[in-house]
């Protein structure tokens, strides 16, 4: 072989390297794997909607570390703005309704943002110390006033409040009918293709729904208008926005309202959507992911979407049916297999045995073991996030004056 | 600026702090149909008791370690959040090696205490090089690697593979680690229990913490990158490898956390290991602002206000008046501080102003 | 100091209530319709009583405290109805996850040294520190629930054979299932909840050789968060629904609600665990719940209280299982009246030792 033609073979075509073709090809590479290995709940309308379910409180916590970050603000205390949105909107949801829930769920989470704020943009305080102070006083608090109102109502007690009433769901008319026989009908990708259409489309709670609009609606404030301009300025370079006038303490309370009412808002959709009912620890960190989700996401909301679907998709996946794991797990040694392949053709050695090893690792044990154990399945979300995280090349670009407390110089 | 009044100011912080997070306890007190002043006399009578005292001091020891954990990050704005993991990890590593093996009494015990370290240092390893080959933030990483953590532990910590159960119980625990790797206790005059043997490493901790710190090298490159990165760097300080090494190193201490439990009280990892000190770790640093001695005081006040809640629980009292009663502390320490400092920095100035403005023209 | 004066006050009220006690009738324990073999109803005195020695009861939980609806609920209840019975006074206490030993032993010891004359600890953590304890206090008396490794002539361990109820509801499960396909959701992958799950594949598997079972677990330990996770056991069991599984036995504490929420959405089955979860749950969810396996931990309870109240305490292990009416199924909804009787027949089974139930899976 020619050097010439090996690196045309090694080398990528056009077509390949656009985002839209990787997610299509992957998808069909799964949905075929799915049926090969008869695990057919990995696309399915339930999976989907339970993927809905999941990635929608982390979205939400995402999007409101996102406008906490871009004015500058590390927001920490996310878990503990979800954990007073999702008590008040409890205790408010099932003495008054859904509305009430929501409102106050939301008030409760805007309030603990602007403490984050008080304490770090006025007090000066390090901002990953409010923050964390604010998850431990969120998670006392609730559980002091459910001593106080949870218990002696009948079906509540100390660690839950009383069933919660729910939002709607709504469906898109007609596509049921429309796109079942060809869910029901076992063509491999197509079915599957089908199978992801309806559970978008059906069943849907309007709160998701509302979660869903936020994304393009958090990038239209930030990127289209003069409100987002500063509050993005004053996340690059406060010093120069304060010089033009664009006081950066104004922006970064209003950030981190905004942030906090995300949160809380989060919280509400853990007490209405997710489940029925406030429960004690409910929230497991989904804060936390959030604000992973932002640095995956390279603190744009899109990517910020995109990694609390790939954190809700395989968190779904692994609850509904752990051997669908097994799926993702063989789907990723074949795509270390693939990478291998190409590394060893363009005769980069070191890649292809560093790409080869867990492929062949992986291959193997499923050809082995065929079953992941269930102890093992549980932090699959978590190293999903980590690996691609790990692998998806990219550069970071925080705003730059990120969890820097902004004093001006007459002040310190 | 004379020196006492200086002294006098950063005594106010603390004391600020405490009366504020104390008038707040006595408002929720209040809420919640207790007497305040009587409810806190109680608890400080209790806690105030030797045998409490002891209880206490044998409490901070893992919270005096997680805090220098934390600290060692800190300093360097990285937070290990997987002190959690780390630690458990380590722990179980710690147990089921420990158990397996027979050594003369101080081999036994070295051996133990370096698997610990080892594994510690590895875990907390693997997000420090994925935060410097890959730029993956800490913060998630080490969440991750946490549930990770948790995973691995649970699939091991079964009796097909490295653990046991002993019939009629319920919890799952690894083989029971020989005396000869035990810690032995600190022996106290009169009935007031003993001190965990633990005690003495980790004021050996503290020490190496604090001098590597302030007289090696690689202390003073830590607190240079801390102070300004981009001096530092200017300076020929390499940031990623001293990120590695300062996760690397938290990690190590990190692995330690679980020790005192394990060779002074359990001698075994089971079900029922103490979780979540990693998080106390975290608060436990900033209340300590990262100071060896700090640290010490903070985590023997955190001990001490989670023993005296017990005497709240036996009152009818829930014990969540403590942790607000915690994160208030938390929060009106750092911000009294900032108080103090910014007063501080206010009068310095009028000092250097009135110096200049006498100075002869 | 005022607890002892309080005590003595009490003490005298329980003297003349306890007299009164007889003329008082008691009500079921927790409401929940209990039937297996026996029914079984704690005693009530026609006679006047004896004077009861138990004045204060305390209960000390393990993690997950109380307000799951079910398990702890029950160990309380029956301790509650024991406690209105002799007029006397009952104390809870929680307990937190990173608890050591130490912290459990002292919790025991506070409420030992404030005169409760009769402790319950509910949960395996509590044994070492109970073995502790109890033999610094011979006075008093000390149960467990949930274990049996303490041994001590003051300690009663409180065991019930949910293997052997959950065989019951898995025969039920397997007799009614349509598709042959049925589900288990464990809360947390530990041994205790293991046990259900065995009797649970036993039961299915003798009364329907055909029939598959599909099992998951919510979460690993430490993570305790599966007992309090209503959103994923909705989700675990709408993914089992959707993959034709049309029976689950929900062994998940507080994630429960979530399972029989996801029955009753897609028009499919559940099975409860620990109380008569027909008689909580609401309206629109109860029609789907084909019944519970009931562990009846009030039962448990309420004997121990009363036995040391009238001294009529034994030490050891008591196994509270389909023979004493310890465990049963609930027929509340009438869903299993069709079967009650082979239901039965197999309970008789395994009292008389012809099925021998499994305790690991």
């Amino acid at each position: 072989m020619t050097a010439t033609s090996m690196r045309r073979l090694a080398s990528r075509p056009a077509w390949l390297a656009r985002p839209v073709t990787r997610v299509v090809l992957g998808f069909a590479v799964l949905s075929l794997l799915s049926g090969a290995l008869d695990a057919p709940d990995l696309f399915s309308r339930g999976g989907i909607g339970a993927t809905l379910r999941f990635s929608a409180p982390i979205l939400l916590a995402g999007l409101g570390a996102l406008w906490a970050e871009r004015s500058g603000v590390i927001n920490i205390g996310l878990e503990g703005m979800m954990i007073a949105g999702t008590w008040f909107g409890a205790w408010a949801g099932y003495q008054w309704g859904v509305g009430a829930g929501l409102v106050a769920g939301i008030t409760a989470g805007t309030a603990f943002g602007l403490v984050h704020a008080l304490l770090s943009v006025t007090f000066g305080v390090d901002q990953a110390i409010s923050g964390l102070s604010l998850n431990l006083l969120a998670a006392g608090l609730t559980r002091f006033l459910s001593s106080i109102a949870f218990v002696g109502v009948p079906g509540a007690s100390i660690a839950t409040s009383p069933p919660v009433p729910d939002f709607v769901t709504v469906s898109v008319p007609g596509i049921d009918t429309l796109l079942t026989p060809a869910e029901r009908a076992g063509v491999p990708i197509l079915s599957d293709a089908a199978a992801v259409i309806l559970g978008l489309l059906t069943d849907v709670s309007v709160l998701t729904i509302a979660a869903i609009a936020l994304v393009p609606l958090t990038w239209w404030m930030l990127w289209r208008t003069r409100l987002g301009l500063r509050i993005r300025a004053v996340g690059e370079h406060p010093e120069a926005a304060d010089s033009l006038g664009v006081r950066p303490w104004r922006y970064r309370f209003l950030a981190l309202g905004v942030s906090g009412g995300l949160a809380g808002l989060g919280g509400v959709y853990l007490v209405t959507v997710a489940s029925s009912l406030y429960r004690e620890g409910q929230t497991a960190g989904r804060g936390f992911i959030g604000l992973a989700t932002v640095i995956f996401g390279n603190w744009n909301p899109w990517s910020v979407t995109l990694g609390s679907v790939v954190f809700g998709f395989t968190d779904a996946l692994r609850t509904r049916q752990e051997v669908t794991v097994g799926v993702l797990l063989v789907g990723l040694g074949v795509l270390c297999a693939v990478v291998a392949i190409r590394r060893a053709l363009g005769r980069d050695w070191r890649g292809a045995v560093l790409f080869g090893i867990p492929a062949g690792a992986m291959l193997a044990w499923f050809a082995l073991v065929r079953v992941v154990p269930a102890e093992l399945v549980s932090f699959a979300p978590h190293l999903t996030t980590l690996l691609v995280l790990a692998f998806a090349r990219q550069q970071l670009r925080p705003p730059a004056a990120l969890g820097v407390p902004f004093r001006r110089d007459s002040d310190s | 600026m004379t020196r006492l009044r200086g002294a006098a100011l950063l005594l106010t912080a603390p004391a600020a702090a405490a009366g504020l997070a104390f008038a707040v306890a006595a408002v929720i007190l209040r809420l919640a149909g207790a007497d305040p002043i009587a409810t806190l006399g109680d608890a400080l009578a209790y806690g105030l008791q030797p045998t409490t005292l002891v209880a206490v001091v044998n409490k901070a020891i893992p919270y005096y370690l997680a805090g220098i954990a934390a600290a060692v990050g800190f300093h360097l704005r990285l937070f290990n959040i997987g002190i959690d993991g780390q630690y458990r990890l380590a722990a179980f590593a710690a147990a089921v090696i420990g158990a397996a093996v027979a050594l003369p009494a101080p081999l036994h015990l070295a051996l133990i205490v370096t698997v610990a370290l080892v594994v510690g240092w590895g875990w907390a390893a693997i997000a420090g090089l994925l935060y410097v080959r890959r730029g993956v933030n800490v913060v998630i990483s080490t969440i991750m690697l946490n549930a990770v953590a948790t995973g691995l532990i649970a699939y091991l910590l079964s009796p097909l593979r490295l653990a046991q159960q002993a019939p009629g119980s319920n919890n799952i625990t690894t083989a029971p680690i020989p005396e000869s790797g035990w810690i032995p206790p600190i022996a106290l005059p009169g009935d007031v229990g003993s001190i965990n043997g633990f005690l003495v490493i980790a004021v050996f901790v503290g020490i190496a913490y604090w001098l590597v710190l302030s007289r090696t090298t690689v202390g003073f490159e830590v607190r240079a990158m801390g102070f300004s990165e981009r001096a530092a760097t200017v300076a020929g300080i390499r940031a990623p490898r001293l990120a590695l090494l300062t996760m690397a190193a938290s990690g190590a201490i990190a692995g330690l956390v679980g020790l005192p439990q394990l060779l002074g009280a359990s001698h075994r990892f089971g079900l029922d290991f103490p979780a979540g000190l990693g998080f106390t770790g975290l608060s436990v640093a900033i209340l300590g602002r990262n100071h060896p001695v700090g640290v010490a005081i903070g985590a023997f006040v955190w001990a001490f206000l989670e023993r005296s809640a017990q005497v709240l629980d036996l009152a009818g009292i829930s014990k969540e008046v403590v942790a607000i009663l915690q994160a208030v502390i938390v929060l009106s320490i750092v911000v009294a501080y900032e108080l103090v400092r910014r007063v501080r920095a206010r009068q310095e100035r009028r000092y250097v102003a009135q110096a200049v403005e006498g100075a002869p023209a | 100091m005022r607890d002892l004066r309080l005590g003595r006050l009490l003490a005298t009220g329980a003297v003349l209530g306890a007299l009164l006690a007889g003329c008082i009738s008691a009500p079921t324990p927790s409401g929940a319709t209990i039937t297996g073999p026996t029914t079984l109803e704690p005693t009530k005195n026609a006679v006047p009583l004896p004077t009861s020695k138990v004045t204060k009861i305390a209960v000390a939980y393990d993690l997950t405290g109380r307000g799951d609806g079910g398990f702890n609920d029950l160990a309380y209840n029956g301790a509650k109805q024991a406690a209105e019975e002799l007029g006397a006074e009952i104390r809870e206490v929680t307990a937190k996850l990173d608890d050591t030993d130490d912290d459990r032993a002292e919790r025991l010891r506070l409420l030992a040294g404030a005169g409760y004359e009769a402790i319950i600890g509910v949960g395996f953590t509590y044994a070492g520190p109970m073995q502790i304890v109890a033999a610094e206090f011979p006075d008093i008396h000390f149960a467990i629930v949930d274990d049996g490794t303490v041994v001590a002539p003051n300690v009663q361990g409180i065991l019930f054979a949910e293997h052997e109820g959950s065989f019951l509801v898995g025969a039920a499960a397997g007799l009614q299932t349509t598709t042959n396909t049925v589900g288990f959701i464990g809360a947390v992958q530990i041994p205790l909840l293991q046990k259900f799950e065995a009797g649970y594949a036993a039961g299915v598997k003798h009364a329907n050789p055909a029939a598959t079972m599909q099992v998951t677990y919510l979460s690993q330990p430490p993570d305790y968060s599966g007992f309090g996770d209503p959103p994923h056991g909705r989700e675990a069991a709408l993914g089992m629904y959707d993959n034709g599984v049309d029976i689950i036995f929900a062994a998940a504490g507080g994630s429960g609600s979530g399972v029989h929420e996801a029955a009753a959405q897609t028009g499919h089955w559940s099975i409860g665990v620990d109380a008569d979860e027909y008689l909580l749950a609401p309206e629109a969810v109860r029609d789907h719940i084909l019944t519970s396996m009931l562990k009846n931990a009030n039962v448990g309870t309420y004997e121990f209280v009363v036995s040391v109240a009238y001294d009529t305490f034994v030490a050891g292990n008591q196994t509270f299982g389909l023979a004493n009416g310890g465990v049963g199924y609930a027929t509340s909804g009438g869903f299993v009246d069709d079967i009650r009787s082979r239901l039965d027949e197999f309970a008789a089974d395994i009292v008389a030792g012809r099925i021998v139930v499994p305790e690991t899976p």
